[in-house]
C-alpha cells in the first residue's frame, strides 16, 4: 500500500467517524506540476488527495490562530518531518489545541524545488512526474526533460535530520531510514559563505537580497509559527515601528523582525522561502538564527513536545555566546 | 498605418536611441528572475520567459510614494500681554507653523516589452486615477501615466494561465499600447497606435516591414490568439457574483488562502494604496504604499471593528471588486487576463476556477469547457480595441419560465 493510499485511507476514516470536521492535504493544482494543498470534508472526496514530490506545503499553516474556518474545527492534517518540527512548536506553547487535531505523519524522502526546474527553461512546465530517482519535466510546447531527483531536491531536504514526523497519531506507511542524529552535528555548511563575510559586506548583502521584497506578507501569513496575524508589530501604525514604506533598509528591518521574532520556534522549514512571490532567498537569515541558537545552547526547535522554545526558559548554567 | 521592421540586432541601439532621451524600463534577467528594471545599454532584455514576475505598474504607480513633505517650526513668542497669570501662561504657549512641500516628479519613460495584459492594465487604472465618471483625479498617478510610453511586444507563445481572450483582450491586443512589437524572423513588426508610439519609434534603423514580413506576424499573431485558453464565460458573471454574495463557496474556496497580498501586487490591475505619515522630530512626510484587500487592516475601522472580519469576506471582495463593482463603476473589467496570481500564489489559488464556480447562476454546477471564441482579434489589428462594455458581464434577461433562450 503506497503512502497515497494510506493517506486516503486516514482521511477517510477520521472524516466518517466524525472525527474530523475537515482534512487537510494535498492534491493537485491546475496541472500536473503543481500541487496545492487540499481540504476535504466528504469521506467520499479523499480520492484526490496526493502524495508525491512536488508536497512542499506546510499544512501546519493551516492550523495557526484565525485559520481553521469555523473556529474550532476539529481538523485532520497531514506532516512531514519538517512541518511536523513547526507543530510541536505550537504545541510547546499552547497555541494550538491537541485535542482538536489529528494528525497523519507522512514520512518524506525529499521534495523537488519546482523553481530549480523552472529556472532550466524559458517556457512553461506544465508536468512535472517523478519515479527512480529520476524527475520528468513537460513543457507548454511539449518539450521533455529529465533531472536526477537529488539535484533538484529543496536545499531543506539535503540536510534533513527528521525525514520521519516527530510527533503524529498514524503514518502513513513505513518509516523512512533516520540519520544518527545522536552522533552526527547538524549541517551548517549552507550559511558558511555568509559568515565568512565581513559585517559590511553582509549588510550590503542583506539589503541587495531584499530590495526587490514587496511587502506582500507571503512569508509572514504562510510561516507555520509566525501567528500574530493582524496584530503583526510589521504593520502597526500606532506605533509606526517599522516603516511601510518599501526600500532596501526598511525591508531589511521587516525581515530581522520576522527572524527574531520566530527565533526558537522556527526549525527552518523553508515554507518562507517558497512563497516568495520574488524568490529572496529568506532561509538564509532563519537558518543562521537556528546555528546561533544552536551553537549557544544545543536546542533544535520543534523536536520534543515536553521542551520550551528555548526563549521561554531561563537557565543559569546558560552560555551566552563568546 | 505602415507596419515597420526592427531587426533583432537592432533593438540595443534602438533602446539606446531612446534612453539617451528618457528612461527606459524593459523585462530584464537576474539571478533567473525576470522583472521591469531599468534598462542600460549591456543589459539583455527578456523576451522569451511569458510574464515578467510583476507587472510593469510599480513604474506609475510607485509602490511607495511621497507627495508630501512637511516641518514644523516655532514661531517668535508672542508679547506678553497684560492680563493675569493664567492668560499670561496661555500665551507663553508657542505658536507653531507648518511647511508643506508637494512633491510630484514625472519624469519622461518609455516602457518596452510590456505585454498587451499589462498595457490593459494601465487603462483600466487609468479610469480610476484619471477621473472617470467624474469620480476621483489623481495628479500623481495622472503625470506619470502621461510621460510614459508604452511599447508592447506581441504574445507568441501563451502560457497555460493566461486567459486574455476570455475576457476581451487578446495576445496582440493594442489597448493602451503606443506601439506593438510582434516577433517575426531575426526581428520585429513595429505598429504604431498614437503619437507617442510615432515619436518613440522614430529611429533610423527602422524600416518598411515587407509583405513577408507584414504577414508572418499577422500569421504570429492569429497562432498565438488561438492558444489562449477560454477557461469561463464572462456573460452573466456581475449578475451571478451578486446572487452568490451570501454563498458558501466563498468558505470552500478561500480555504488555502493565507491572506497574503501576492496577487494584488503581481496584478496588472489592483490599485489600492493607504496613506502614512512619518515624522522624525520637527520634520517629516507623507507617503502612499500599495496596500491590499487581503489584508486585515485594510477595512479595520478605528473603532476596532472589521466589516471584512473573515478571510472569506476579503477573498470575495477582491473577485468581486474585478468582475462586479469596478464595472458598475467604469463600465469596464478591472482583470486582463495575465494570470499572473495563479502563477505567483503561495497556494496557486486559481482565479478562473473562482469565476466559474461563483460567476454561475445559484444552485447550477460550472461549466467545465467552454469553446474557444474565433481567433480574430489578432486578425485586425488596426481595427478599434476590443470593446469589453461592462454589458458582457450581465447575463441576457432571462425569459419569464427561467428557461434559455
Amino acid at each position: 500500500m503506497s503512502r497515497q493510499d494510506h493517506i486516503r485511507e486516514f482521511a477517510a476514516a477520521a472524516l466518517r467517524d466524525g472525527r474530523v470536521d475537515y482534512f487537510i492535504g494535498w492534491k493537485q493544482g491546475h496541472n500536473s506540476s503543481e500541487v496545492v494543498p487540499a481540504f476535504v470534508k466528504d469521506p467520499a472526496e479523499v480520492e484526490q488527495l496526493v502524495w508525491n514530490e512536488l508536497c512542499h506545503h506546510n499544512l501546519v499553516t493551516f492550523l495557526k490562530r484565525n485559520m481553521p474556518d469555523p473556529a474550532g474545527a476539529k481538523i485532520g492534517v497531514c506532516v512531514k518531518g519538517c512541518d511536523s518540527r513547526t507543530l510541536v512548536a505550537l504545541l510547546q506553547e499552547e497555541l494550538v489545541d491537541k485535542d482538536t487535531l489529528y494528525v497523519v505523519g507522512v514520512p518524506c524522502d525529499g521534495i523537488v524545488d519546482r523553481r530549480k526546474l523552472e529556472k532550466e527553461s524559458a517556457d512553461e512546465l506544465v508536468a512535472i512526474s517523478c519515479s527512480d530517482g529520476k524527475v520528468s519535466v513537460t513543457t507548454r510546447q511539449g518539450s521533455g526533460k529529465e533531472f536526477a531527483k537529488d539535484s533538484v531536491l529543496l536545499d531543506v531536504c539535503g540536510r534533513c535530520r527528521y525525514p520521519n514526523a516527530v510527533y503524529a497519531d498514524d503514518t502513513a506507511g513505513p518509516p523512512v531510514e533516520e540519520p544518527d542524529r545522536k552522533h552526527a552535528e547538524p549541517d551548517w555548511s549552507d550559511v558558511a559563505d555568509y559568515e565568512n563575510l565581513s559585517d559590511d559586506d553582509k549588510q550590503a548583502l542583506l539589503e541587495q537580497i531584499y530590495s526587490t521584497c514587496v511587502r506582500c506578507f507571503a512569508c509572514i501569513n504562510v510561516c507555520p509559527v509566525c501567528f500574530c496575524w493582524d496584530k503583526c508589530v510589521n504593520r502597526s501604525r500606532q506605533p509606526e515601528l517599522v516603516s511601510q514604506k518599501v526600500g532596501p533598509k526598511e525591508n531589511l528591518l521587516f525581515q530581522m523582525v520576522h527572524m527574531f521574532h520566530v527565533a526558537g520556534r522556527c526549525p527552518s522549514c523553508g515554507a518562507c522561502d517558497r512563497a516568495c512571490p520574488v524568490e529572496i532567498p529568506l532561509y538564509l537569515l532563519h537558518r543562521k538564527m537556528n546555528k546561533e541558537i544552536y551553537d549557544m545552547f544545543r536546542f533544535e526547535p520543534g523536536t520534543k513536545l515536553d521542551e520550551k522554545p528555548v526563549f521561554q526558559v531561563f537557565d543559569l548554567t546558560d552560555q551566552f555566546g563568546d | 498605418m505602415a507596419i515597420k521592421y526592427l531587426s533583432a540586432d537592432q533593438l540595443p541601439a534602438f533602446l539606446s536611441s531612446l534612453a539617451e532621451k528618457t528612461r527606459v524600463v524593459a523585462p530584464i534577467k537576474t539571478d533567473g528572475v525576470v522583472q521591469f528594471q531599468p534598462w542600460a545599454a549591456g543589459k539583455d532584455v527578456e523576451l522569451d520567459v511569458l510574464l515578467a514576475k510583476q507587472s510593469p505598474k510599480e513604474f506609475v504607480f510607485l509602490q511607495s510614494e511621497t507627495f508630501l513633505k512637511f516641518g514644523y517650526s516655532m514661531a517668535p513668542a508672542a508679547e506678553d500681554g497684560e492680563g493675569e497669570a493664567e492668560s499670561a501662561s496661555e500665551s507663553a504657549i508657542p505658536c507653531e507653523t507648518v511647511d508643506v512641500e508637494a512633491l510630484n516628479e514625472a519624469p519622461a519613460q518609455v516602457i518596452f516589452g510590456l505585454r498587451p495584459c499589462d498595457a490593459r492594465g494601465f487603462v483600466q487604472m487609468d479610469n480610476v486615477f484619471g477621473g472617470y465618471g467624474g469620480f476621483y483625479f489623481d495628479p500623481l498617478y495622472s503625470a506619470r501615466r502621461e510621460a510614459t510610453t508604452l511599447l508592447a511586444v506581441t504574445c507568441r507563445e501563451p502560457r497555460s494561465t493566461c486567459f486574455c481572450t476570455a475576457i476581451g483582450g487578446c495576445p496582440a491586443g493594442h489597448e493602451g499600447v503606443d506601439a506593438l512589437f510582434t516577433q517575426v524572423k531575426d526581428g520585429f513588426a513595429v505598429e504604431t497606435f498614437t503619437e507617442k508610439g510615432e515619436a518613440a519609434t522614430a529611429f533610423a534603423g527602422l524600416g518598411d516591414a515587407s509583405d513577408a514580413q507584414e504577414s508572418e506576424a499577422a500569421e504570429v499573431k492569429l497562432q498565438a490568439t488561438g492558444k489562449v485558453d477560454v477557461p469561463f464565460a464572462l456573460e452573466g458573471i456581475r449578475d451571478n457574483l451578486h446572487d452568490n454574495i451570501g454563498g458558501e463557496g466563498w468558505h470552500d474556496l478561500c480555504m488555502r488562502c493565507i491572506s497574503c497580498g501576492t496577487c494584488t501586487y503581481v496584478c496588472p490591475n489592483c490599485y489600492c494604496f493607504s496613506i502614512n505619515d512619518e515624522l522624525v522630530e520637527s520634520t517629516g512626510e507623507r507617503y502612499r504604499v500599495w496596500d491590499n484587500c487581503f489584508n486585515p487592516l485594510y477595512t479595520e475601522e478605528t473603532s476596532g471593528h472589521n466589516p471584512r472580519a473573515a478571510k472569506s469576506n476579503r477573498f470575495r471582495n477582491r473577485f468581486s471588486h474585478k468582475f462586479w463593482y469596478y464595472p458598475d463603476k467604469y463600465d469596464s473589467l478591472l482583470c486582463s487576463g495575465c494570470g499572473r496570481c495563479i502563477m505567483h500564489c503561495p497556494t496557486r489559488i486559481d482565479i478562473r476556477e473562482v469565476l466559474r464556480v461563483m460567476g454561475t447562476p445559484v444552485g447550477t454546477t460550472p461549466a467545465q469547457a467552454i469553446a474557444a471564441p474565433a481567433a480574430e482579434c489578432a486578425a485586425e489589428s488596426t481595427a478599434a480595441p476590443p470593446a469589453l462594455p461592462v454589458e458582457a458581464t450581465r447575463a441576457a434577461p432571462a425569459s419569464p419560465d427561467g428557461k434559455e433562450a
